[in-house]
């Protein structure tokens, strides 16, 4: 893998800033990126978001097509989640299969999703037993400026809340919007000793790629729990951090809300 | 759907109060050509887990000049389960090996052996829910056979909703029909939990449920830390050295 | 009498970081095991006597390795260790300018060599240039657990002593596990097992006396002793029987020269540990 010298030299900087309790961009330690959200952008797809967070930038992709339900729930459609970290979008990104970065993300993006219930999957059985819909969501990172997390998390809901079952090209019905009942948001933080950064930038993580992302749904429930990272976690820290994803999740909902 | 019940009369299906592990087994040092290994079963799981190195790196290119790099393979046998696994890495079992890598790194002391390799192979023999919990516990004591430098021990288990409760060490049944499952590792240091070293989690629970979780996640990893410890003292309690 | 007890990594040692030694890290003040081992506690300072590991080079140790590789510079050498060492030209005191490098050692060559230097990389340089140091010719490589050196030399090279003494054979133990023995063939065969012996069991009481009466033991069986010297010497334990004072008269002046070097370089360890433990405490 190619070494990315430019994020050891940031280091320094970094932690200099840290130690007043600064960050290098003028964030406050729980202050998110801006976030835009646009959807509908590929009309080939159902379903489509991309999201800038900061710099990094992350399209999503629905498409859906019938196929055959998991024997274990005959009734209930399907969701497939991947993710591609393809190389335009860091130095660091290699052509090939997905490698265990972005298997945990689409993993993680997909957990937040299915635990939280977003989609009503009992409303996507075309012939029980025979016929289900599939949901394909397909997360294609653009730029990597840090936390593609969240920004995927965020694009796959929107690219959900955006997408028609296309039941007309299959003949099995008239089109229909995807029933979407809850928003779930995952928020990334870094965690150096005893500070939380909430959503990380690329800069930021040359201190050590060591962050937890807590998904909530809107009842404010935790639904999906990821510590990615070579570190110590302490039981304070991520006491701390319970709370503070439920409040942060709290704000990038509302943005969903409009979408 | 049918409804599964999960708790009957305040106990789970397996007869296990809420609080109570499944029957562990450990043995240690039980593969000649491993620098360090371990046997483990922990309800139904069986697990072997081996330690090779430290080592000489290869391919070279991964080689790190200020550490040892640590590698962590999980991986199922195609007959550890019911319907037949196809055999080699697939996106779980991918996940589950960086998870559980980066549960061992930071208590590993990697700067020890700089342009090196510790190898840590685990193999589901036998699944049952669980088994990433299972192969750290038993990666951890093959860890300390293979006499690698650590700040500490670890240990794993999961704690489970089910039926609105949360249970400890959930088994199959629990995992597959539960609310939520939330695997932990704890670094333990001289009978301590010291911190966190892995945490996922999957299902809904609310932040009060996941602070009880934590807390009861503590005390299973307790026990199972004195029985990792317990296994390696069987070991070598030979080498109980006597002298004047 | 007291005995060492097994730690694990974690268990906390000392309160006294002053003496932190060897095998064991310090944090918040306080002294951690950091490997399985037995605790060697004293009043100058605590350290752990791995049970287990591989071998990690230090400076000055007596390695026996084989050749992997020959360059225009020097030898690439498997020491047995992460480690792959390094032989440059220069500290081969049998390299002559009208040699290849080749014909002084060449691939699959085993060799005993000191360390002479090692960077903070791990980049391992030997040299030959010592007198206990050669090319392997003749005897044969016994290879041990690197963490049982200790034991096969004994307390103050005593063991060797032992084996050396009572086999009349030449013994050079490198601190890699590899021990390099050369002798009649039966009397090696019989040191070899010996030393499997010493690696296998615990370091109780009396191991001494067990290895004397397991060679008087092997030497009736093979025929290299009288069965009424077993008795003798059983009572004698671990002094050097009068029959064998002789033949150690009559030995060659290497093997003399090795009994020390062994001892010497058991000692050599012992100081190592000070300076780790020097190392730990800033």
């Amino acid at each position: 893998m190619p070494e990315d010298i430019l994020m050891e030299i940031k280091k320094d900087y970094v932690l200099s800033k840290l130690r007043d309790g600064e960050r290098i961009d003028g964030r406050r330690l729980d202050e998110i990126r801006p976030i835009e959200i646009r959807t509908g952008l590929i009309a080939k797809a159902e379903g489509s978001a991309l999201v800038r967070l900061g710099n990094t930038m992350v399209v999503a992709g629905v498409k859906m097509q019938p196929g055959e339900p998991f024997p274990d729930a005959p009734d209930q459609g399907i969701i497939i989640t991947n993710a591609e970290l393809v190389p335009l979008a860091s130095p660091t990104f290699e052509p090939g299969p997905p490698d265990e970065n972005a298997i945990e993300l689409a993993r993680v993006v997909d957990r937040g999703i299915r635990h939280s219930d977003a989609v009503d999957l009992s409303k996507l059985c075309i012939e029980e037993g025979e016929k289900v819909w599939m949901i394909f969501i397909d997360i294609w990172a653009l730029d990597d400026d840090g936390n593609l997390m969240d920004a995927s998390a965020l694009a796959a809901i929107a690219a959900l809340l955006n997408t028609t079952v296309p039941a007309e090209r299959f003949e099995v019905g008239d089109n229909f919007p995807l029933p979407v009942r809850d928003l779930p948001v995952a928020i990334t933080s870094l965690v150096f000793e005893d500070k939380i950064l909430v959503d990380p930038c690329r800069d930021e993580l040359s201190i050590g790629k060591n962050t937890i992302t807590i998904t909530t749904d809107q009842n404010d429930n935790i639904v999906s729990i990821q510590k990615s990272g070579p570190f110590l976690l302490s039981e304070k820290v991520f006491d701390r951090l319970i709370d503070l994803s439920i409040a942060k999740a709290k704000e990038v909902r509302r943005l969903l809300k409009d979408v | 759907m049918e409804e599964i019940k999960l708790i009957v009369d305040g106990k789970r299906l397996d007869g296990r109060d809420f609080e109570e592990l499944r029957p562990i087994k450990i043995e240690a040092g039980v593969l000649k050509r491993a620098d360090g290994s371990c046997y483990l079963e922990m309800g139904k799981n069986k697990v072997v887990a081996a330690v090779y190195g430290p080592r000489e790196v290869h391919p070279k290119h991964l080689e790190d000049p200020s550490m040892a790099i640590v590698r962590y393979r999980y991986n199922m046998a195609p007959f550890s389960v019911e319907d037949r696994k196809r055999p080699g890495p697939d996106r779980r079992s991918i996940e589950i090996s960086k998870v559980s890598r980066e549960a061992l790194e930071p208590v590993i002391m990697k700067e020890l052996f700089p342009r090196s390799a510790i190898d840590i192979f685990v193999e589901v023999l036998q699944a049952d829910a669980g088994s990433r919990t299972a192969c750290l516990n038993a990666a951890s004591v093959a860890l300390v056979d293979a006499g690698i430098p650590m700040k500490g021990m670890v240990a794993s288990v999961a704690v489970a909703k089910v039926d609105g409760v949360l249970v400890l060490d959930p088994m199959k049944e629990e995992d597959n029909y539960g609310e939520a499952d939330i695997p932990f590792a704890f670094l333990i240091r001289n009978g301590k939990i010291e911190s966190i070293t892995l945490l996922q989690m999957d299902g809904r629970v609310t932040a009060e449920e996941l602070r009880r979780a934590l807390e009861l996640a503590k005390k299973g990893a307790m026990q199972i830390y004195q029985l990792q410890r317990e296994a390696i003292m069987r070991k070598y309690i030979k080498e109980k050295e006597v002298v004047e | 009498m007291i005995s060492r007890k097994i730690v694990l990594p974690g268990d906390l040692v000392s309160t006294n970081p002053k003496t932190a030694g060897p095998g064991t890290y310090v944090e918040g003040g306080k002294v951690y095991a950091r490997v399985l081992g037995l605790l060697d506690k004293t009043d100058l300072g605590v350290r752990i006597i791995p049970l287990k590991g591989r071998y990690i080079p230090s400076l000055g140790d007596t390695v026996i390795g084989i050749v992997k590789e020959v360059t225009a510079n020097g030898w690439i050498v498997d020491i047995n260790s992460p480690y792959i060492a390094f032989l440059p030209i220069p500290e081969n005191p049998a390299m002559k300018p009208n040699r290849k490098p080749n014909d002084v050692l060449d691939i699959g060559d085993a060799i005993i060599a000191k360390v002479m230097n090692i960077d903070p990389k791990m980049k391992v340089t030997l040299t030959m240039k010592d007198k206990l140091c050669r090319p392997i010719r003749v005897g044969r490589i016994v290879a041990i657990n690197p963490t049982r050196v200790p034991r096969v030399i004994g307390k103050k090279g005593s063991m060797i002593k032992l084996l050396k003494s009572e086999l009349d054979i030449q013994i050079i133990v490198g601190q890699n596990g590899l021990i390099w023995l050369n002798g009649d063939r039966r009397k090696v065969s019989i040191a070899e097992e010996a030393i499997y012996i010493i690696e296998q069991e615990a370091h109780t009481e009396g191991l001494t006396d067990r290895i004397t009466e397991f060679i008087k033991k092997r030497k009736v069986e093979l025929g290299l002793a009288e069965p009424e010297e077993v008795g003798k010497t059983e009572t004698e334990q671990a002094e050097v029987p009068e029959e064998f004072k002789e033949n150690e008269e009559k030995k060659v002046e290497e093997a003399e020269e090795s009994v020390t070097e062994t001892e010497n370089a058991g000692e050599k360890s012992e100081s190592k540990a000070k300076e780790c433990q020097l190392e730990e405490r800033r």
